[in-house]
Formats: structure tokens, C-alpha cells, sequence
């Protein structure tokens, strides 16, 4: 077996271990309420009866690991149970809200990709000048920007002064355009500052070196071999920004009024929804392990080095 | 004073002075601290209660910032969220880092299953992103102040134990470590003179980095309606009935967001100054 495949195994393994730590926390909320499970999870206007009822069903009554290997059985297949006031299954409501979730984020991501390398490099290529510092303060504004304060301002800019686009809601493309904005230019400014650090360390090392002196012209040796170095750890980076952009559009979300996973989250959280709840957050830390699991792999295709370790 | 101090010290203080992020965010930090312990004496007026004929004007020389619905001054709501947001982040950095100490330096320092299964729980803490580990204990404990404390703290708790661990094994296995256990020192005397030195600098730079996003959490959280609680003047809470002023009156949200912007930026700033400073050998 090649190094690189057994490297790519271990590294799903690896995962194994984490996501069943995050199942059973996820699976443990309902025991860490105050209060007796089966009663959180029946309707308000239960009975007793009924509720005793739901504990059976349920299997409340067993001993926890039981119950454990009951949830976890249930997950695998995507069932989650019924939301306690809406008469939908959890799934019902959970997957369109994810797959809006994604939508933004990836949306969020490509905005975040594009302007955080352009404006990486663009520092990098003239260090500790005017310009390379107007970046660095860019990208530091944009890290200290609470989301939802950015949010309510381009909302501010473009819809209520330029009547451009809808400050809220969702349906067409449209209403995708500010919230991924909102999101991606915070993911920009923490691209931008590690484009800008490693372009920097590729273009003092000594291939680049050689290269210009060997007379190639600076594009080719910037964009094409300096570059294709450069955003090697970037890709780390992306992946880690987008489980936060998973989880950041929860904030988003509510400033938008968007139906993603993370305003279903919360409004499940007021409702005391508890199932809700649980498998919305369930399945945000499943992705983002999923995610870096997958941006370790790429990595290790990219850098060889990496397999060795 | 100065003079008392020894001179690699010193030179570090001198760099630190020296040093534009440090100087910027630290005017920053004390102004956002000064205003939080002062702000019953700066306030002009009660940050709870309003006067309803007064509800939602703009900024005017009566009230510079403007009011709120219930005719509250947002000035005043504003300094006195500053106060709110500084006992929410220097408490539940301060519990997450002393956790983080104990709990990262005893693991690396014991080793064994203890290290394996520590370092599998901040794993599993670690993939809950960002705000959600905050939100999932938010979700469990409910709002409140002291609540957002404890959310707020575990959600930083992991980050300072890996840190702490990562530190502590490199330190453990120097030559006068050994030696010092070698002479029989004990070791809580090692953890205190060589591992918690050793490791103080990057938990320095973390801590002031990680009060910024705690800053940011927490104020998140009480904009989704689960931090804390009205009356209490926080400014995540200030901004979370903005949508409803969008139009008639921005300065609602306005304000509360220079603030946190601000105040989030002048720690970002003092992190990375204070970065540059100890561990020079990051500086690009």
C-alpha cells in the first residue's frame, strides 16, 4: 500500500473516534437538562400517560448506553424523531434548512477565496509598504467584525439606501447575494492575512530566487510557481473557515431572516424543540469534522511531505 | 522602576512600547476597561430606565447618541455595556485559561491514557465551530449572565489545554527538567518554576486574542436572544431589535456596534503586538 493511501485510512479513522465523542455529548444534552427526559420531549399539554408513553417508546426507561445505541442507530439513518410542536419529522425540517446552510456557505466561501487570495498576494508582492499595511489593517478590521453588525450595515447600504437588494428572506438568488457577502468578507480577511504570510515565506525561498535569476518573467515565476506553493496552507485554512461559516451563519441567518440550519438551530432552542436542537448541532460538527478530515487528505495530495508524519 | 527590572526583561518592555499594534490596542483595552469600572461615574444617565416620551430620537445635544425605544439613552447604555461585556470576557478567559493550565500541563506532565483521553475531549470540544460549542452549552444552562460566563468559558476551555499540553511537552523532556526531578523536586515545584513559565507567553498572546473573540461570543449570543438578559445593557442585545429601527432609526444599532468593533479590534491589536514581542521567532 502506498503511503499515501494508508495516510488517507488513518486519517479517516482517525475521525471515527471524535465523532462518536461529539454524538454522545450531542446524545447526553437531553440527560444534562434539568428536568426528567421523557417530559422535555413530549408535547407541553401532555398527559402522564402520554408521557410515560413517550418514555417507553422512546426507550427512556433503559439504561443509557442502550439509549445511546438507540439515538446513534436512529442518526445513522438520518432519523432524528419528531419536532415536539411543529407535527414535522426532524428530518423534514432539517435537511432543506442544511441545505441552504451549505448553499451560503459555500457562496460565502467563494466570495472569502477570491478576495482574501487577491488581496494576500497583493501584500505580499510589496512587504511593508503603504499598501501591504492598508491590507494587514483590512483583514484585521474585518477579524475584529461582529458578523451581524457587518450584516446589518450592507443591509443599511444596499437596501435601504441603494434599494439594490432584499434586506432579508430567501427564494431567489437575489437574497443569497447579501448574506454571503456578510459571511465571506469575514472568511476574506482571515484568508487574506494567510495568503499574505506564506506567499511571503514561498517568494524569500530559494526556487523563486533561482528562478528570477534565471530571467523567467516575474508573472510566470509569481503566479504560476510561487502561487501554486503559496496556497498550499491556505487550503488548511479554508477548511477550518468553513465549519466556522457553518456555524457563523447562525448569526447571519438571524440578521437576514434566512432559513438556514443555524436561525432553525435557534429558534428550536427558544421553542425548547430539543430534538431539533439536537440534530441540528449533531449534524453541523459531523460536517465540520468531515471537512477537515477531507482537507487533511487534499493536503497530504498536494504535500507530499506531509505523509511521512 | 525600570531600572529594577532585569535586562532581557527590560529589553522586552522596551520592544513592547516600541511596538504601534501594542500602543494602539493598548490605548484601546484601557479606555474600553476605564469606561466598564467607571461607568456609573461617566454615564450621564441611568442605563435602565427611560423616559418614554423620549423614545427613539436621533443623536441630539440632550442625548449624543440618540434613544432607544423605551427611551433610554444609548450613551449611556453603551458605556455602561462595556462594564457587561468586561466582566462577561475577563471572567470566563481567566476560568478557561487557569482550567486550561491545570488541566493541558497535568496531562502533558502525567502522560499515559490521562494525556490520550484529555486530548480526545478537546478534540471532540474542538469540533463544535466557534460559536456553537458556546451556543450548545447556552442551549443547556439557558440565558443569563453568569450562564454566558460558563458558556463563554467552556467554549474557550480546550483552546488553552492544547496550548498548555503543547507547551508543557516540549519543556518536560529539557535537560534541566530532568535534572531538577533528578535532585528529587517535586512536582508541583517543577510545574510551578519550569513548566508554567516556560509556557506563559503564547497563553499571554492567546488570552488577549481569545478575550476578542470571547468579546464577540458573547455579544453574539445575546443578539440571538440567548446571553444576557434585558434589562442588563449588553451591546449584542442593544443591536438585536435593530432589524426593526432598520430604517427609522440606525443609530439603535449604530453605536453598540463601534463599540464592540472597537473594542474586539483594540484586542485583536494588543494580540498580535503582544505576539510579535514573545515569540519573535513567529514574526514574518
Amino acid at each position: 500500500m502506498s503511503d499515501l493511501a494508508r495516510y488517507v485510512i488513518r486519517r479517516i479513522i482517525l475521525a471515527i473516534p471524535t465523532l462518536l465523542g461529539v454524538s454522545v455529548i450531542v446524545f447526553l444534552m437531553i440527560h444534562m437538562l434539568p428536568g426528567d427526559p421523557a417530559q422535555l420531549l413530549a408535547p407541553p399539554e401532555a398527559t402522564i400517560q402520554e408521557v410515560e408513553m413517550i418514555r417507553r417508546r422512546l426507550g427512556l426507561d433503559k439504561p443509557l448506553w442502550e439509549q445511546y445505541i438507540i439515538f446513534m442507530g436512529n442518526a445513522l439513518k438520518g432519523e432524528f424523531g419528531k419536532s415536539l410542536f411543529t407535527g414535522h419529522t426532524v428530518s423534514e425540517l432539517l435537511w432543506p434548512a442544511y441545505l441552504n446552510t451549505l448553499t451560503l456557505s459555500v457562496l460565502a466561501m467563494g466570495f472569502g477565496l477570491v478576495i482574501g487570495v487577491l488581496m494576500g498576494i497583493y501584500a505580499a508582492l510589496r512587504p511593508n509598504t503603504v499598501r501591504d499595511q492598508a491590507v494587514t489593517s483590512l483583514s484585521l478590521f474585518g477579524i475584529s467584525m461582529p458578523v451581524f453588525w457587518l450584516g446589518l450595515i450592507l443591509i443599511e447600504i444596499f437596501s435601504v439606501w441603494l434599494r439594490l437588494l432584499p434586506s432579508g428572506g430567501s427564494g431567489t438568488p437575489k437574497h443569497l447575494i447579501l448574506p454571503s457577502l456578510t459571511l465571506g468578507l469575514v472568511g476574506a480577511a482571515y484568508v487574506g492575512r494567510a495568503t499574505r504570510a506564506s506567499m511571503l515565506e514561498v517568494l524569500s525561498q530559494e526556487y523563486v530566487r533561482t528562478a528570477r535569476a534565471y530571467g523567467l518573467p516575474d508573472r510566470l515565476v509569481i503566479y504560476v510557481y510561487a502561487l501554486r506553493n503559496a496556497l498550499i496552507p491556505v487550503v488548511t485554512v479554508a477548511g477550518l473557515i468553513f465549519g466556522y461559516m457553518m456555524a457563523g451563519a447562525v448569526l447571519t441567518e438571524t440578521v437576514f431572516s434566512f432559513p438556514g440550519l443555524g436561525r432553525l438551530i435557534v429558534n428550536a432552542i427558544f421553542a425548547r424543540d430539543y430534538p431539533i436542537v439536537q440534530a441540528g448541532i449533531l449534524v453541523v460538527a459531523t460536517t465540520f469534522v468531515a471537512i477537515n478530515t477531507a482537507v487533511d487528505i487534499l493536503y497530504a495530495f498536494i504535500n507530499p511531505r506531509i505523509r511521512l508524519g | 522602576m525600570l531600572m529594577e527590572l532585569d535586562p532581557s526583561t527590560r529589553r522586552t518592555l522596551r520592544r513592547a512600547l516600541r511596538n504601534r499594534n501594542i500602543r494602539v490596542g493598548g490605548v484601546i483595552v484601557a479606555a474600553f476597561v476605564l469606561m466598564g469600572l467607571l461607568a456609573p461615574f461617566i454615564a450621564p444617565y441611568d442605563p435602565t430606565k427611560g423616559n418614554l416620551r423620549d423614545s427613539l430620537l436621533p443623536p441630539c445635544p440632550k442625548y449624543p447618541f440618540g434613544t432607544d425605544f423605551a427611551g433610554r439613552d444609548i450613551l449611556s447604555r453603551v458605556i455602561w455595556g462595556a462594564r457587561t461585556s468586561l466582566i462577561v470576557s475577563t471572567v470566563s478567559v481567566f476560568i478557561a485559561v487557569v482550567a486550561g493550565i491545570l488541566v493541558g500541563g497535568l496531562s502533558a506532565y502525567v502522560g499515559g491514557w490521562i494525556d490520550e483521553v484529555v486530548t480526545r475531549i478537546v478534540d471532540v470540544m474542538l469540533s463544535f465551530p466557534d460559536i456553537l460549542l458556546a451556543l450548545f452549552v447556552a442551549a443547556i444552562v439557558g440565558p443569563g449572565l453568569e450562564n454566558v460566563i460558563v458558556a463563554v468559558a467552556l467554549y474557550n476551555f480546550p483552546q488553552f489545554v492544547r496550548i498548555m499540553r503543547g507547551s508543557a511537552l516540549q519543556v518536560k523532556e529539557m535537560e534541566y527538567v530532568e535534572a531538577a526531578r533528578a535532585i528529587g523536586e517535586s512536582n508541583a515545584s517543577i510545574f510551578a518554576r519550569y513548566l508554567l513559565p516556560n509556557s506563559l507567553a503564547p497563553i499571554v498572546v492567546h488570552a488577549t486574542l481569545r478575550t476578542a473573540a470571547s468579546i464577540l461570543t458573547a455579544a453574539g449570543l445575546s443578539f440571538l436572544g440567548l446571553g444576557v438578559q434585558p434589562p442588563i445593557p449588553e451591546w449584542g442585545q442593544m443591536m438585536s431589535d435593530a432589524r426593526t429601527y432598520l430604517v427609522t432609526a440606525p443609530h439603535v444599532w449604530v453605536f453598540p456596534g463601534i463599540a464592540l468593533f472597537i473594542t474586539v479590534l483594540g484586542f485583536n491589536l494588543l494580540g498580535d503586538g503582544l505576539n510579535d514581542v514573545l515569540n519573535p521567532k513567529m514574526e514574518v
